[in-house]
Order: C-alpha cells, then sequence, then structure tokens
C-alpha cells in the first residue's frame, strides 16, 4: 500500500486547494505522445517504482540535477502555465497529460489538479504506473478524461526484478479500471532484455485481449536520459543497452494489430 | 516528371550564371541617339525599352513550351548600368568567388569598362541618390543603422492581379488612348507630364506585342526546319500563342502562362525591381482557363501539369541580378524573390482552393526548385487537409512553401486603407510583405538595425565601431534612475534615426520618380493608365513605403537583461554592465554566463521577457506607421530581416543579452537563435504577443525535425499548430525541416550534399552555397524536438 502523503516529500498544505503545493521536476509542452492532440505534460516528483529503463529518474532523486527545474507549484499556478497552450489544445483535441513519476504519489494535488482541469474543461489524462491506492486510482479515473496505463511485464517476478516491485496490484487495479467508463490507453515500454521478448508480448496481448481496452502505445526503450543519469549521479542500470531495432518493433507492433488492437508507435 | 520536363530541368539546374553585356550595350546605343536627347524622361525610357525587345537576341530551347528568355540564353543576366554600375573589381570577385559566382567573360569586361561605364558614370541613379542624400544619412547607413534597398535595384516589389488575363495590351493600348483624350491641358498643370507617361506606356505595349511576334516567326522558322512531326507541331501551336498574347487576352491555359511570362520579362528587363515580379494568385488566375480546357477537351490534368514545370523552369532559368560593391560581396543568393501564392480567399471572401491549387502544389514538390519561391496562404475557411498536403511538402525539407495567414493579412491591408475587396485579392510577396495584387506600390526601403539602437542608448548616441556620435546625446545609462528613464532613452534614439531614414526614403522617391519612371509596369499596375502616373510616381491605387525592423528578439532580450538585472533583480550594476560590454565579455564569464543562461528571454512564453516586446514593437510602430510617403501615400512596418541579420550582427557590438561584437542578431520575430527552449508552442505565443495587424508582415523561423512529421498524428499536430499560431492573428510561419546531424554531415562533406535545400528568412536556398555565419545559424536556430 502506498502511502498518500509521502515521507521525504513535502507535505501537501492544508490551505484551501488552489494553494495546494504539488512538486513538479520538468513542464513538456507540444508533447504528442501523451494522449491525443497536442499536449503539455507535467511530470511530478515521487515514484513507488525503480524501473530500471526510467526516463525520468528527476522523480525519485534525493536532488535536482543540474540545469533541473524541480519546484513547488501550486495548482493554481500550474493551471496558469497549463492553459498557455489553449489555443493548440482546442484546435487538436489536445489537453493536459499528468505524469511523473507517479502522479498519485502526490495524490492530493493531482486529485485538485484534475478537478480543476475538469471545471476549467481542459482535457485531462493521468499517466499511471498501475501500484497505486485502487481507491485513489478509482477516484482520480472518475475526473480525468483518460487514463493512460503502464503494463511493464505479466510475470510477476520479471517486474519485480526490473522494477523493484511486484504487479499484483497492478494487474488487479487495472481490472478495477475495466469496471468503469473512462477510456485507457495502455502503454508498452519495449525494453531489450526486460520485457520485449516473444513470452511477454503474448502475455500481454492474452491479458488485454480480455479486457475492454484496445488502444495500445508501444514505447521503445530510447536513451535520451542517459545525460540525466550522469547529471544525477545516480547508476544507470541500462547503459550499454541499444534500442529495439525498426524491424522489431514492427514486429511487435503487427501482432498487437493482428489481435485487433489499435497500434501506435511512441518514438 | 516527364523526359521533356526532366531534360529542362537538368538543364537549367546545370546553367552557370554568366553576365551579359547585350543589354547594357542596347541601352547605352539608345542614350546616345539624337531621339533619345530629344524625348522626355518616360519617353526615353520607352525608347530603351523599345531597342531592347526590338533588337535582342531570342533563344528558343529543346523541348521548350514557355518561351522568353531575359539574356541571350538562360541564366544569362543582364547589368542596369543606368542603375548602378559594376566596378572591375565587382566583376572579378562575382566571377572569381566560390559560392554564387556570375562568371565574366574578357569580352564582357571589356566592352563594360571601355564603352558601357565611361557613359553612365555619374549618370547612375545610385551616383544620383548618393550625391543628394545628406550626411547625417550616409553615417547612419555606413554605420550600419539602416540599409538602402533602392541603392541599386529599382523599388518594383509588385505582384500582378488579374488584369492581363483579361486584356490583352491592344485593349490597355485602347485605355491609354481614352486616358490621353480625357487630360485637360486648361486646368491640368501636369496633363503634358501625364501624356508623355501614356505615350510611354503605349510605346512599351507595342514594344512586348513586337517581342512577342518575333518569338511567333522564330517559332515559325523552327517548325519549317525541324525533323520531328509532333516538334513541329508543338512549335507550330507555340507560334500562334505567341502571335495571339500578349496583344490579345489568352484564351487558353497554354496562353496565359505564355502571355505572364512575357509580361515577366518585360518588368526585370525594363529595370531590376526588387523581388523581380510576380504572378501572385495563380492558382486563381489560372483556374478559368483551366476549368474551360478541361471542359472543351483542349487540356488536361497531364498537360496542364507540363506546362505549369515548364513555367517553373522558366523562372529558375533567371538568377537575380548581381549587385555592386558591398552589397555584392554580403549578398549570396540567386533567388530573386518571386513567390507564388496559393490558397487563401476570393474577393467576395469565399475559399479560394481549388484543383488547380493542389495540382501546383505537386508541381513544387516535384519540381524542387529555388525559383519561384511558393507560399499558400491559409484562411479559416481553407480545409485543413491543404495544410497537411503542405505539411508533407514541408517535410520533404526545402523550405517551401511558407504558410500564411490571410485572414492577418486582409485585416492589415484593410487597416491600411485597402477595400475589402482589393484586401482580399491581395497576399504576400518578396519574403512576407503584403500588398493588394495589382493595385499596390509597396516599396521595401531598407532594413532597420533596432540592436544597434540599443548599442546606441548604451553610449549615449555614440557608436563604438566608427568612433562617431551618431545620435542625440540621451545621457549615460549610469544616470538612469529607473528602466523607464532607460527606455526613453532607447525610444529618443529611435525616433532620431526612424526620422533619417524617412527624410532619405522621401528623396529617393522623388529621384526615382523623376529620373526613373517604369512606363512599362505602369501599363500592368492599377490605377497608372487611369491616372497617367507612372508605378514610381504615385500611379498605382495604393502606395505603400515599409521599412523592415531586424532584431526584436536581441533588442527584447537585451532589454530584459537591464530590466532584470539592473532595475528589478539588482543582480549587477550599470558600471559592470557597460564594462563587460566594452570588454565584449572578455574577462566576464560570470557576467556573460548569467546574461546568456539566467536571464528571461524572449521566445519561451515568458511574460517577464514578453512583455518587452510590445512595447519595444509600439515604439518602433508609432513612430514609422502613417507618415507620408513620396507618393502619396504612407510609410508602414514590416519586421522581416531576409539575411540582414547577420550584416547587422556584424557591425553591432557586444549587448546585454550576451550577444558578443559581430555575432549574428535575431531574425525577423523569431527568438534569438537558441534562445527558445520550451518547444514550438512556447515560441509561438511569444511572437504572437504583439499585434501583428498593425504591420505588413512578420517573419518567423521555426526549425522542426523530421520525425515530427513522420506519421499522421505528426502531420494533424503540425496543422494545429499552425492553426493555433493563427488564430492569435500571426501573420506567417515557416519551417525547416532537416535533422542537426543532416546539417552536420553537409557542413564536413559539402560535395555530398549540394541539393540540400533549407529555409533561410523569407525564401530558401541551398545550405552549401550560404556563408558561413548562416551555415551556423541555420545549425544553431533551435530544434523543436520532442521526445
Amino acid at each position: 500500500m502506498i502511502s498518500v502523503a509521502n515521507a521525504g516529500l513535502r507535505t501537501p498544505g492544508t490551505s484551501p486547494q488552489a494553494a495546494r503545493t504539488g512538486r513538479v521536476f520538468d513542464i513538456k509542452r507540444f508533447s504528442s505522445h501523451d494522449g491525443p492532440g497536442i499536449r503539455t505534460t507535467v511530470f511530478l516528483t515521487g515514484c513507488p517504482l525503480r524501473c530500471a529503463w526510467c526516463h525520468n529518474p528527476e522523480a525519485f532523486a534525493l536532488h535536482d540535477r543540474p540545469g533541473g527545474q524541480v519546484r513547488d507549484m501550486t495548482v493554481a499556478g500550474l493551471v496558469r502555465e497549463l492553459e498557455k497552450d489553449v489555443s493548440y489544445y482546442d484546435r487538436s483535441g489536445g489537453g493536459v497529460t499528468i505524469s511523473g513519476g507517479e502522479p498519485l504519489f502526490q495524490a492530493a494535488f493531482t486529485l485538485d489538479l484534475l478537478r480543476t482541469c475538469r471545471k476549467r474543461e481542459l482535457h485531462s489524462a493521468l499517466d499511471t504506473c498501475g501500484l497505486v491506492d485502487p481507491a485513489l486510482l478509482l477516484e482520480a479515473a472518475a475526473i480525468a478524461d483518460l487514463v493512460l496505463y503502464d503494463l511493464k511485464a505479466i510475470d510477476s517476478g520479471t517486474h519485480r526484478s526490473w522494477t523493484g516491485a511486484p504487479n499484483e496490484r497492478v494487474l488487479e487495479n487495472l481490472a478495477a479500471l475495466e469496471r468503469t467508463g473512462v477510456p485507457v490507453w495502455i502503454r508498452l515500454p519495449l525494453i531489450p532484455g526486460a520485457n520485449e521478448n516473444d513470452a511477454n508480448i503474448d502475455a500481454s496481448i492474452a491479458l488485454l485481449s480480455a479486457t475492454r481496452f484496445r488502444r495500445v502505445s508501444l514505447l521503445p526503450y530510447h536513451r535520451i536520459a542517459e545525460g540525466k543519469y550522469r547529471g544525477l549521479g545516480l547508476e544507470n542500470r541500462m547503459s550499454g543497452v541499444e534500442p529495439p531495432s525498426d524491424e522489431r518493433v514492427e514486429v511487435i507492433r503487427k501482432r498487437f494489430a493482428a489481435a485487433g488492437f489499435d497500434t501506435h508507435v511512441g518514438r | 516528371m516527364n523526359p521533356r520536363i526532366q531534360a529542362l530541368r537538368t538543364a537549367t539546374l546545370a546553367a552557370v550564371p554568366r553576365i551579359s553585356i547585350e543589354r547594357a550595350t542596347i541601352v547605352t546605343e539608345t542614350a546616345k541617339s539624337p531621339e533619345y536627347a530629344r524625348a522626355s524622361m518616360p519617353m526615353k525610357r520607352a525608347l530603351v525599352f523599345k531597342a531592347i525587345f526590338e533588337t535582342k537576341r531570342l533563344h528558343i530551347g529543346d523541348g521548350e513550351l514557355i518561351v522568353g528568355e531575359r539574356g541571350p540564353e538562360p541564366a544569362a543576366v543582364p547589368t542596369y548600368p543606368e542603375i548602378c554600375i559594376h566596378t572591375r573589381n565587382d566583376f572579378e570577385m562575382l566571377d572569381g568567388r566560390d559560392k554564387i559566382p556570375y562568371r565574366v567573360d574578357e569580352q564582357t569586361k571589356r566592352v563594360h569598362l571601355d564603352e558601357i561605364r565611361p557613359f553612365w558614370e555619374g549618370l547612375s541613379q545610385r551616383e544620383r541618390m548618393f550625391r543628394e542624400l545628406p550626411a547625417e544619412w550616409h553615417d547612419a547607413y555606413e554605420a550600419g543603422i539602416f540599409t538602402e534597398f533602392q541603392e541599386q535595384r529599382s523599388p518594383g516589389h509588385t505582384v500582378l492581379g488579374e488584369t492581363i488575363y483579361q486584356k490583352g495590351f491592344l485593349d490597355l493600348k485602347f485605355e491609354i488612348r481614352d486616358a490621353i483624350a480625357a487630360l485637360d491641358f486648361e486646368t491640368d498643370p501636369l496633363a503634358y507630364d501625364k501624356r508623355e507617361e501614356l505615350r510611354a506606356m503605349d510605346t512599351c505595349a507595342d514594344a512586348l506585342i513586337t517581342y512577342a511576334q518575333r518569338h511567333a516567326a522564330e517559332l515559325e522558322k523552327l517548325a519549317a526546319s525541324e525533323s520531328d512531326f509532333d516538334r513541329a507541331a508543338e512549335l507550330r501551336a507555340m507560334a500562334a500563342v505567341c502571335r495571339k498574347v500578349p496583344a490579345n487576352a489568352p484564351e487558353t491555359f497554354h496562353e496565359a502562362l505564355q502571355s505572364y511570362w512575357f509580361v515577366h520579362v518585360g518588368v526585370i528587363t525594363e529595370l531590376n525591381p526588387w523581388d523581380s515580379f510576380n504572378p501572385g494568385r495563380l492558382d486563381q488566375h489560372l483556374w478559368p482557363f483551366y476549368q474551360k480546357g478541361l471542359a472543351d477537351g483542349t487540356l488536361d490534368e497531364e498537360s496542364a501539369r507540363e506546362l505549369l514545370q515548364a513555367f517553373w523552369v522558366k523562372f529558375h532559368n533567371h538568377p537575380a541580378p548581381p549587385k555592386v560593391g558591398v552589397t555584392a560581396q554580403e549578398s549570396g543568393t540567386y533567388t530573386d524573390f518571386a513567390l507564388i501564392n496559393l490558397g487563401g480567399v476570393k474577393p467576395d471572401g469565399s475559399d479560394a482552393v481549388n484543383d488547380l491549387t493542389y495540382l501546383i502544389l505537386d508541381v513544387i514538390e516535384e519540381m524542387r526548385l529555388l525559383q519561384p519561391s511558393s507560399m499558400v496562404q491559409v484562411s479559416k475557411k481553407n480545409p485543413d487537409r491543404l495544410l497537411r498536403r503542405v505539411g508533407r511538402i514541408v517535410k520533404t525539407g526545402f523550405g517551401q512553401p511558407s504558410i500564411f495567414n490571410t485572414d492577418a493579412v486582409v485585416q492589415e491591408l484593410i487597416r491600411q486603407g485597402k477595400s475589402l475587396e482589393d484586401a482580399r485579392r491581395g497576399g504576400c510577396s518578396g519574403c512576407v510583405e503584403a500588398g493588394s495584387f495589382g493595385r499596390e506600390a509597396y516599396f521595401l526601403s531598407g532594413y532597420f538595425n533596432l540592436p544597434k539602437i540599443l548599442e546606441l542608448a548604451l553610449h549615449d548616441g555614440f557608436d563604438p565601431r566608427t568612433g562617431k556620435q551618431l545620435g542625440p546625446h540621451t545621457g549615460d545609462p549610469r544616470g538612469f534612475e529607473t528602466f523607464d528613464a532607460f527606455f526613453a532613452a532607447f525610444e529618443t534614439q529611435l525616433a532620431h534615426f526612424v526620422g533619417i531614414k524617412i527624410r532619405g526614403n522621401n528623396l529617393i522617391e522623388t529621384m526615382f520618380a523623376r529620373h526613373m519612371p517604369a512606363p512599362f509596369l505602369s501599363l500592368l499596375i492599377d490605377d497608372c493608365i487611369a491616372r497617367g502616373l507612372d508605378y514610381h510616381q504615385g500611379g498605382a491605387r495604393y502606395n505603400t513605403t515599409y521599412i523592415q525592423g531586424v532584431g526584436l528578439g536581441t533588442v527584447t532580450d537585451g532589454l530584459s537583461s537591464i530590466l532584470h538585472n539592473i532595475y528589478q533583480d539588482k543582480r549587477c550594476g550599470w558600471e559592470t554592465m557597460l564594462a563587460a560590454l566594452d570588454a565584449d565579455f572578455a574577462g566576464h564569464d560570470a557576467l556573460h554566463h548569467m546574461f546568456l543562461e539566467e536571464t528571461p528571454k524572449y521566445g519561451n512564453d515568458d511574460d517577464r521577457a514578453d512583455d518587452l516586446v510590445p512595447r519595444v514593437f509600439e515604439a518602433f510602430w508609432k513612430l514609422i506607421d502613417g507618415r507620408p510617403n513620396a507618393r502619396g501615400g504612407s510609410h508602414r512596418v514590416d519586421m522581416l530581416p531576409t539575411t540582414c541579420h547577420v550584416y547587422f550582427g556584424k557591425v553591432t557590438g557586444a549587448l546585454p543579452d550576451g550577444k558578443r561584437a559581430g555575432e549574428t542578431v535575431s531574425e525577423g520575430i523569431s527568438p534569438v537563435q537558441g534562445a527558445d527552449r520550451r518547444g514550438p508552442t512556447a515560441a509561438l505565443n511569444s511572437a504572437a504577443k504583439f499585434d501583428h495587424i498593425k504591420t505588413g508582415g512578420t517573419l518567423l523561423n521555426q526549425k522542426l525535425s523530421p520525425q515530427l512529421l513522420a506519421d499522421d498524428e505528426g502531420l494533424a499536430n503540425f496543422t494545429h499548430l499552425v492553426r493555433g499560431y493563427f488564430s492569435k492573428d500571426a501573420h506567417h510561419i515557416q519551417f525547416n525541416v532537416v535533422t542537426r546531424d543532416t546539417l552536420l554531415e553537409a557542413l564536413a562533406h559539402p560535395e555530398k550534399h549540394r541539393d540540400l535545400i533549407v529555409r533561410v528568412a523569407g525564401y530558401s536556398d541551398y545550405f552549401v552555397n550560404l556563408t558561413p555565419e548562416l551555415q551556423q545559424e541555420i545549425i544553431r536556430r533551435t530544434e523543436q524536438e520532442e521526445f
């Protein structure tokens, strides 16, 4: 069970909701793979997982990296920033994606942010790793317009060895989402040596085929974060790993497509 | 592309530009004639025009469908000694340089130096202007505060409307006759001047008809000796076209293109007008002929495509006339800025996109030539698929077509006083300049170096580079208690030099009207015939003079540095800042880093910096907009640089934004190269924070990596990005889609990347032909990659 008010993170204020602050480590505008249309993705610190391939180690690092952007923002201040690109959301059907880390690691803040987005008619997507309190997830899913749900490995042992935690809770939460009406896009990182093997792909297809979720984004491993690890002084467990070839990604995509999924490759 | 077009394309790409002495010789011989001596000024020009088109050598290339060359053969470029005269050095430099050479053979050099130059020395328009312009103008000009467009080219800068597709030159001659008949010598003191101007127009009309008839005769001769039966028939058909147009109004697609082309050659031969000449709204002008041809079976899509492609080659056959002096050294392009307009709205305001729009886009994509340049007007009434089609061409990475916001352009033109319909018939030419096509003489007068004004304000009006007290004493900045006091000094310097520029413009315009009328061009632009006035004299319905602001990003960042570092956050004092600037930041690394990396910058949607943009723009705009020019019209503002930001950077010292002496200033309204780091939407939002509708054009460059346009989703987002920017009344955006790696590779191995075309600034060019500074800049321009 993941606690809401996290140790090591600043306790969210008790002031009115708009004044509640969350810890943000990046805001990426014109992101186009985190939901429909042109979006702004906000990255919150804190994560229950330690995925070996994590592209956003700022989320769990103990200090900021040089040139880093970690800061505490109020919901109101953050929304002001997010609304700067409304002209582009409007035309593209885009909006805001809340990512991390695990956004529900700062649950009170994330829920406030989602509620504010709803009130202000901003399309919102919650990008979650799934290892969260089911009640919180369902509460967030009821307010969000879209959930992006990570599925890292079907075998719990594999999941544990690559992310630091087993996946039972992740799979239970996915099943819980199945019973709601919120649109869910499944996201599969494709990590050589970890989960892009045929067994895991087959298992993923089998599991997802039994759900109502039909949109699958394949996210091939890339090395963009190498510099971040250096900057943060963290060990990069993926150093030396080559991204999967375009051909391999296409083979996997075709298998999902053949199973009836609407596939997308995020590069 | 069929074999014929392939051959024509290969030939035009292989043609090496060379200087032809033919025009200069004819002009000089004519100017020595007794008839010329007796003639009024407009008639002198008409006699020159007549002599050229009655005697110049004709060229009909193998497989050509559209005929007419300015020189004796493709890429043979004439000189215009009555405007400016090349020196021996100019010729040697042009002939010998590696990039953008113009070959000059010994015979040409000899004739020029022995016969042309001695005759025109002292009589050229350039010398005439420079003699008359005051010392304050020369000082500012030499210091690099502004440039002057008319110092070696005639104003021109206009775009044809629909006239020649509806009327033949014989019809225009009737109009001239009516206008002469209507002259009132009893009450109009200018009646004689007007009659001379109208007679000159009439003579020019005859001369162009003669030129077409000469082509017809030549084509018939070639047909008679042509052994290939099909080509012989084709040559006879072409001869029939030339017999008919431009004397008569065209009735077929082929006739319309050929008629325009003769007119084009006429305009660019009469004088060397800026931005050559331009058919403007090509998909609109040709649409009736296309429809009619399809309906009566005389045309199909493929033959229309072939004719358009042959037409494209004709533009490419005509490199820009080589310049003289420093300008020749500085300017590195063969492009002459003819900008074909597509899309937009009809005069009644409805969606103007038609099948031909898409066919012409195919031609642009297939031909992949520098000239003509092309743009697409996008109105909210145009469909998204137009933008998607554009995105697919942009993705191929040669910078064309650029994209314009019709709804903004129409508002701009209406604000300037054009009628609603005339505004909707308009578009943009050159780089981004708005105009009412066929009805407006809009002269670009020169680039204005805004960062240099900041430098002067920092030095109490003193220019460190030339060592002169150029501007008024506005005070030592150390004495300014507030940012507003400093800004007031900046405004005083700005007002001083805008005044010098405008006074110079009015003098130059008057001198062009008096000494260098353009009766042929006047035939084509409403209402020169009706008014009996030359295009250079206010004959057009609308008369605008643009001053083009350069370096908005650099000035904004410089002012932001002063505002934040000195006044708001007090991170450094004036003493320190001025010392660092004087030392060009040598030994001031920490301060340089602070200015460069820790100061709010324009281009990041950060109001701390962006709030200064409208302030700078409004200060510039208020000083210029509405001030009278010499032709009964007004001065207006454009924000575009072409390549002048490189030159302006060279003559401008270190600035508080972190610019070192000599470094390039920002171009158009784009952020300082590399200063925008928050993605394209942030850069676009910053750029839209001042009122583009008050301008006659703004230029924004965006570099995108090809991955961004890789799939349909990317293409859709590209569309939304443009639409989002345009929803803020933005004027223009253009995209460079090449990877940084490709550019670095091209730098290392230019020989392998001769075909790499990039968007420079309002036009595209071969990357390997750019100066090292421009190459570096293109590489530096933020690559807005999303990941």
